[in-house]
């Protein structure tokens, strides 16, 4: 990475400055109450880059021997050797259980000789067992436990299905929310999308298919340079709504769709506050909709605050940058019927979603109709919304036979790597600029 | 104390605490009340001055009062006909135009300004009449709005037209609308009711 001296000193002193901008149609028809919003949170400067601790859960089961488990060593020392001085960081290696591979308890800190050691014993892997993430993800939170305040990241490899029992899994999952992030990786295709879905939605990750093992180290390169990347560990977005609103859902919407809405908490009167996760020098954005109490033609109301906070900071006044909602009723269609551009793009992002999701499950299920009904769907929302590498995927799985019509055939030789990254990256979306 | 329409209290200036609605701002004022008629003249408002008359709807509700100061050839005849030979040499300033000062604050100094003295009046004569002292009478307001005339014990004295002699230093003497303050060698001071306003 960056070698260490004084000059990249210098560029990180700057202390990360966050705002908020809102993109909003605030007029409303008289008698409604539905005000949806994008808000975009932007944090630029970097500020003084944080503790943090990284943790590696290789996937060691039987399925991984040969090429797999190459591949696994390779990306791992990849990751290894990207890790910046100081920074915690273990291995471990899952089968049936979770087996710590370096250093033998705890975190080692990141330096010349720990890198060397982890490397050495990465090398020595061997895949023989089964497959328990819940197990994995355990061990790894009492890792991420020991630093409470660092930026806490981990990666998790894996090429088959989980061995455990549903209940033990969720309950798994749930006890590391709020822990640490987790990038979830599947090589091969032998692995379910949901199951890692469900891990890399509750820890505030993302989740992808590496087709081929050989493009694992990159990969693998790139998730640890991303995360020591994040200097702010406990990111939440915070909302403040008028008496009597209803806050019909919180979705991130870009770079990837995640609802937000259950993991509301309480935070003082009328707020509630969203975990965000950890952040760096980066943008995301929210679709906020609420319902607000009507009000007279000519009133104008804040239909909300948001605000961003560090998690230490939940029930204070302190943000670290805010901005409003606001809804206001007039008489005038032509006002109230407009919908801003950005609400709209990131609606139809949010359907394409949708349509994937919904079209991939009936073509699983054997429901070919209703999978070439809600694939047609996709394929035309792509196309609107210039999704390209969407509409590239959904080539793979569907025929395109009119695309005025926007008529799909199923296709019956689809490649299932192919299915399977289309369902993995179906909540990635696009973003526009502003117009206005 | 409630800021918000509603009755809810607000820690926020701008939008209320409780029910969000906007405490600043056009829209979420107040309509305006039928705008009132105009009080000098009985015209209907459209606005703050009154398109008949022009009166001031947003000017205080309190009476203002001027000052109109003149060069007053009866009054310099007097003083001539008192003082002989010491105003002979005096020249009357025919040319002179009345100036009008508004009367605003608690006081109002009469005199000559004097950068050896220090004296600034506000109702300064220092090129307009040579009998006015530096510090020569103070016009003072009233808490019923009118205004009161204070002699400073000026060398010339000041006078009330109507009566006999100056009045007695240092105490106050009430003014009502239109009393005219005789000083120096020919001025006199009309303290009156605006009625432009």
């Amino acid at each position: 990475m960056t070698p260490s001296g004084t000059a990249v000193e210098a560029e990180f002193t700057v202390p990360a400055r966050f705002t908020l901008h809102t993109d909003q149609n605030p007029y409303l028809a008289p008698g409604t109450t539905r005000v949806d919003a994008v808000v975009t949170v932007n944090a630029t400067g970097g500020g003084a880059p944080a503790d943090a601790v990284e943790i590696i859960v290789v996937d060691c089961s039987g399925s991984m021997a040969g090429e797999k488990i190459r591949s696994a060593r390779r990306a791992t020392a990849a990751a290894i050797a990207e890790l910046r001085d100081g920074v915690a960081f273990a291995v471990i290696a899952g089968d049936h259980r979770a087996q710590q591979v370096y250093p033998d308890a705890g975190t080692a800190r990141a330096d010349e000789r720990t890198r060397a050691e982890a490397t050495q014993r990465v090398g020595l892997l061997r895949a023989d067992g089964g497959t328990a993430i819940g197990a994995w993800l355990r061990a790894a939170r009492g890792l991420a436990d020991r630093h409470p305040d660092a930026v806490r990241h981990a990666i998790l490899l894996t090429d088959g299905q989980n061995g455990e029992d549903a209940p033990v899994f969720t309950r798994a999952v749930q006890s590391c929310v709020g822990t640490f992030t987790c990038d979830c990786r599947g090589v091969g295709t032998d692995w379910r999308v949901d199951e890692l879905r469900t891990v890399s939605s509750a820890l505030l990750g993302t989740v992808d298919i590496v087709a081929r093992p050989e493009d694992l180290a990159a990969d693998f390169r790139a998730l640890t340079g991303a995360a020591m990347a994040r200097n702010v560990p406990d990111l939440w977005l915070r909302l403040w709504t008028p008496q009597g609103a209803v806050v019909r859902f919180v979705k991130q919407v870009a770079p990837a769709v995640e609802d937000l809405t259950d993991r509301r908490v309480a935070a003082g009167r009328q707020r509630g506050a969203y975990p965000l996760g950890a952040w760096g020098a980066e943008s995301r954005d929210y679709h906020l909709c609420v319902d607000v109490m009507p009000a007279a033609v000519g009133k104008k109301v804040r239909a909300a605050r948001v605000d961003v906070v560090r998690g230490d900071g939940l029930y204070g006044d302190d943000a670290l940058a805010e901005a409003n909602v606001i809804a206001e009723w007039t008489d005038d269609a032509s006002r109230s019927s407009a919908i801003d551009p950005r609400v709209a793009h990131f609606t139809g992002q949010v359907a394409l979603a949708g349509a994937i999701a919904d079209g991939l499950a009936a073509r699983e299920a054997g429901d070919v109709p209703r999978a070439e009904e809600r694939l047609d769907e996709a394929v035309r929302l792509a196309a609107e919304s210039g999704h390209d590498d969407t509409a590239r995927l959904l080539g793979g799985v569907v025929e395109v036979l009119d695309v005025k019509t926007g008529t799909v055939r199923l296709r019956p030789d689809a490649d299932k790597a192919g299915a399977m990254a289309l369902d993995a990256r179906s909540t990635r979306t696009i973003t526009v600029g502003r117009t206005g | 104390m409630p800021a918000c329409p509603q009755g809810h209290d607000s820690a926020d200036p701008d939008w209320c605490d409780v029910c969000g609605l906007a405490l600043a701002g056009p829209s979420s004022a107040p309509s305006p009340s039928p705008p009132p008629d105009c009080v000098v003249c009985g015209a209907p408002l459209s606005g703050r001055f009154c398109e008949r008359c022009g009166h001031d709807s947003d000017a205080p509700a309190r009476a203002t009062w001027q000052a109109v100061v003149r060069a007053d050839p009866a009054w310099f005849e007097e003083v001539r006909r008192r003082n002989g030979a010491d105003a002979a040499a005096l020249e009357f300033p025919h040319h002179a135009v009345d100036r009008c000062y508004p009367l605003s604050g608690v006081r109002v100094a009469i005199g000559r300004h004097s950068r050896i003295r220090g004296t600034t009046p506000e109702i300064d004569l220092a090129d307009v009449d040579p009998g006015v002292s530096a510090v020569h009478a103070v016009l003072v307001a009233r808490s019923d709005g009118g205004w009161d005339l204070v002699d400073l014990g000026s060398t010339n004295g000041t006078s009330l037209a109507g009566a006999d002699g100056p009045i007695t230093a240092h105490v106050p003497v009430p003014l009502a609308d239109g009393s005219v303050v005789r000083l120096g060698a020919w001025t006199t001071i009309t303290v009156s009711v605006d009625q432009s306003r």
